[in-house]
């Protein structure tokens, strides 16, 4: 009896089954690549739809204005933090680009409102990687699985 | 040729002026973040209050932002 009321008092958890663990790294991990994939696995279908269809397109919306070439983890450290969170996207935007040419020297300009959509569009992804995994923890913490 | 317009349309930046119309390119944006904001929020997920959510909040930042603009409008008007 003491030893529950001290286990209480500290606020000690049992330890969770490593495969839990696992889930929830899995679910961050596709969340990640595709977004609205979290919300998908924990079988929240019309959410995912909607969180990838929007990110997508605000994504794609991005690009259109400011190019492919506007993605650069060279020159444009801070915005391609934000930009990587949308997963793939970024990704694949990276292997198609043109790398041997910045693109102030393609247009003679810099970077303008594409890479803010960009941005937001990966700082949105973020948000719903963090909710995807709050929604598998309370899933696992109320039935022992996501 | 599809192809090829798709491709142009990602390889090269559309030619935006700095005119105030640029300004309303702000709005596919506030609508994104409205979007994806109630996804996560909504509960549970109902096609209407998701809806009727989004656009409460998509009109609530659109009419910060104006409140914002008209307030640093008076600030330029009054300071120069």
């Amino acid at each position: 009896m003491a030893q529950y009321v001290s286990q209480d008092k500290v606020g000690l958890m049992p330890p969770k089954p490593a495969k839990n663990d696992n889930a929830l790294y899995f679910i961050g991990l596709l969340a990640w690549l595709i977004p609205g994939a979290g919300h998908w696995l924990l079988g929240q279908r019309q959410r995912a739809a909607v969180i990838f269809v929007t990110i997508s397109t605000t994504f794609l919306l991005g690009l259109a204005l400011g190019s492919i070439e506007m993605i650069d983890p060279q020159n444009a450290k801070a915005w391609f933090c934000a930009q990587i969170l949308c997963g793939f996207w970024t990704v694949l935007v990276t292997l198609l680009q043109n790398h041997s040419i910045t693109i102030n020297d393609m247009f003679g300009r810099g970077v303008n409102i594409g890479q803010v959509y960009a941005g937001v569009a990966g700082l949105l992804n973020l948000l719903c990687i963090l909710d995807a995994l709050y929604r598998a923890q309370v899933s696992v913490t109320e039935r022992g699985g996501p | 040729m599809p192809d090829l317009l798709l491709m142009a349309l990602f390889t090269e930046p559309m030619d935006l002026p700095t005119r105030a119309i640029s300004l309303l390119w702000v709005l596919p944006i506030c609508l994104s973040v409205a979007v994806v904001y109630k996804a996560v929020k909504v509960e549970p997920f109902r096609p209407d209050v998701f809806a009727r959510e989004t656009g409460l909040l998509f009109v609530t930042i659109v009419g910060f932002l104006i409140v914002i603009a008209l307030a640093l409008l008076l600030v330029a008007y009054f300071v120069w």
